[in-house]
């Protein structure tokens, strides 16, 4: 049997900051075994912890029990309810209340304070399980990606590329649950010398006050998204060194204001949840994406399709691709059908479906705006033709089956879609009438 | 149902429809005392963070979420009234 090490650290290496202190490798392996104890073999865990130590924990102990971290994109009790439907005998481990779910929950509040230490680092089956990653609320086939632990443990090898040497103690404002989040967040401190902050702050004042917290030099992990508000706010960021951001594209001004204001260098990681972190670039000074080692692209149908060693299939990207003769690549933007809110995915004519499936709606269509339409957040907008009910009513129809992030606002009310004989919905009507409401609406 | 608001809640509800691009939903149509984010309004924490920021920018106040006392601020229209109102005494 081949095994590759949980982490490449010694037992004493610093691998979170917790209840204001650092935790080292050994302690997290302590507690993670502790847990694992009182988990049923090879089962499924729903792995909801929000703080990040005890998501690491959870997550350890699952393997250490043979099983498999189900992740999922949002805690929407349907959510639940399909995994469960899906992988029977499943149990939730949370470290925060969840709603009544049709499974054992394992709650881990006070996580495992008195374990005893564990200095022998495990070594997990290449070929385990490690976890199943979930792109979206919908548990379809299309959003479920399987994790073996040597896929988790070559993309985090590969992902220290982008990782100072030196000592750097990280705060992230992404869900561990989250590609990104998982990635950088909770597989990066066992491979780098990344200690991550257990928070998990929303906030720009939180994000803040718990910077200010962590030893220097400080890297900070987030989203474009969080970014911008820290911008907006106006607040001053503590010291901090770097800046990753990823899951969306991050403005160049903004990137540059950025480095203005803080003094950090920021760099931005492009990847899909299949892949990982495939690419890199410093958005204040360069346009251009290079690759991290071992990825290589091709052509296929129009797609570009990524492959590496460690990959159980090539991954075929969302968005276009613009290749440079020396590799490096401009990102054009996305295919047309698949949207990426908040570092969550969904296709538009799903949607669409969905709205299309509620009795009393006549017809309707869920769409992408323009870019200079939208609030930064890029969130779709809808128009329905539903003689009889009201906006507020189609909102809560699709509140119950979708996850926030899709929500379309605005979501309008029509007399009828703009069709052209055929049926099809010419984009161009379709956005000349979303302009006409949009006055009416102002 | 509008009558069963303060001035103040009223001036947050209509806040909310601004900053978070919600003209399908009217601010008389946000209840005191209905789930803000997560529930039927079909808003989000992403929402959350973009309302913390136009609250900072209106009210002059930081929103938190790690304190004791402003953990359940967010619940509904009401608690996040008061817990401004809170921050600016």
């Amino acid at each position: 049997m081949t095994g590759l090490p949980l982490s490449l650290h010694a037992p004493n290496q610093p691998v979170a900051w917790h209840n204001g202190q650092p935790v080292r490798l050994a302690v997290l392996l302590g507690r993670a075994g502790q847990l694992a104890e009182r988990l049923p073999d090879f089962t499924h865990t729903i792995n909801l912890c929000r703080d990040r130590h005890a998501f690491s924990v959870a997550f350890v102990a699952t393997m250490l029990a043979g099983g498999t971290n189900l992740l999922p994109a949002n805690r929407l009790p349907a959510t639940i309810s399909g995994l469960l439907r899906e992988y029977p005998g499943s149990i939730v481990i949370s470290d925060n209340a969840v709603g009544p779910v049709d499974c054992p929950v394992i709650e881990v509040g006070a996580i495992g304070e008195s374990a005893p230490e564990c200095s022998r680092i495990p070594h997990l089956p290449a070929a385990h399980l490690a976890a199943i990653v979930f792109t979206s609320g919908s548990i379809g086939a299309a959003s479920r990606i399987y994790k073996p632990w040597h896929t988790l443990f070559e993309s985090s090898r590969i992902n220290t590329a982008y990782i100072p040497k030196e000592l750097h103690f990280a705060l992230a404002t992404v869900p561990p649950q989250h590609m990104w989040g998982l990635e950088t967040s909770v597989l990066m401190p066992w491979f780098a010398a990344q200690p991550t902050a257990s928070a998990h702050p929303l906030f720009v004042a939180d994000l803040i006050s718990q910077l200010e917290r962590l030893p220097t030099p400080r890297t900070l992990i987030s989203t474009p998204v969080h970014l911008r508000a820290l911008i907006e706010t106006g607040l001053t960021l503590p010291e901090t060194a770097r800046i990753l951001s990823a899951t969306a594209p991050l403005d160049q001004n903004l990137a540059a204001r950025l480095e203005a204001t803080t003094g950090a260098q920021v760099v931005e990681v492009y990847g899909c949840s299949e892949a990982g972190c495939l690419a890199q670039r410093q958005p204040a000074r360069e346009s251009l994406w290079r690759f991290l080692s071992g990825f290589s692209a091709f052509s296929e149908d129009g797609h570009t399709r990524i492959d590496a060693d460690h990959l159980p299939e090539p991954v075929r990207l969302m968005d276009r691709l613009q290749f440079e003769p020396d590799g490096r690549f401009r990102l054009l933007g996305r295919q047309s059908d698949l949207v990426n809110i908040a570092g969550k995915r969904a296709s538009l004519t799903e949607l669409t479906q969905l709205l299309l499936q509620m009795p009393g709606v006549v017809d309707g269509v869920i769409f992408q705006p323009p870019e200079d339409d939208q609030r930064a957040t890029g969130r779709l907008a809808a128009m329905v033709v539903a003689p009889g009910l009201t906006a507020s009513q189609v909102r809560c129809h699709l509140a119950a089956r979708v996850d926030a992030a899709f929500i379309p606002r605005p979501l309008r009310l029509v007399e009828s879609l703009p069709r052209a004989e055929s049926g099809k919905l010419p984009r161009q009507s379709l956005l000349q009438l979303f302009r006409q409401e949009h006055e009416v609406a102002k | 149902m509008d009558a069963e608001k303060t001035p103040e809640e009223r001036k947050l509800a209509n806040l909310i429809v601004k900053a978070l691009n919600l003209e399908d939903l009217k601010a008389e149509e946000i209840e005191p005392e209905v789930q803000l984010f997560g529930g039927g309004y079909g808003l989000d924490s992403i929402d959350a963070l973009e309302l913390a920021v136009a609250i900072s920018e209106t009210y002059g106040v930081q929103i938190r979420a790690d304190g004791e006392n402003t953990r359940h601020a967010f619940t509904n229209l009401r608690s996040l009234s008061a817990h401004i109102e809170s921050l600016r005494e």
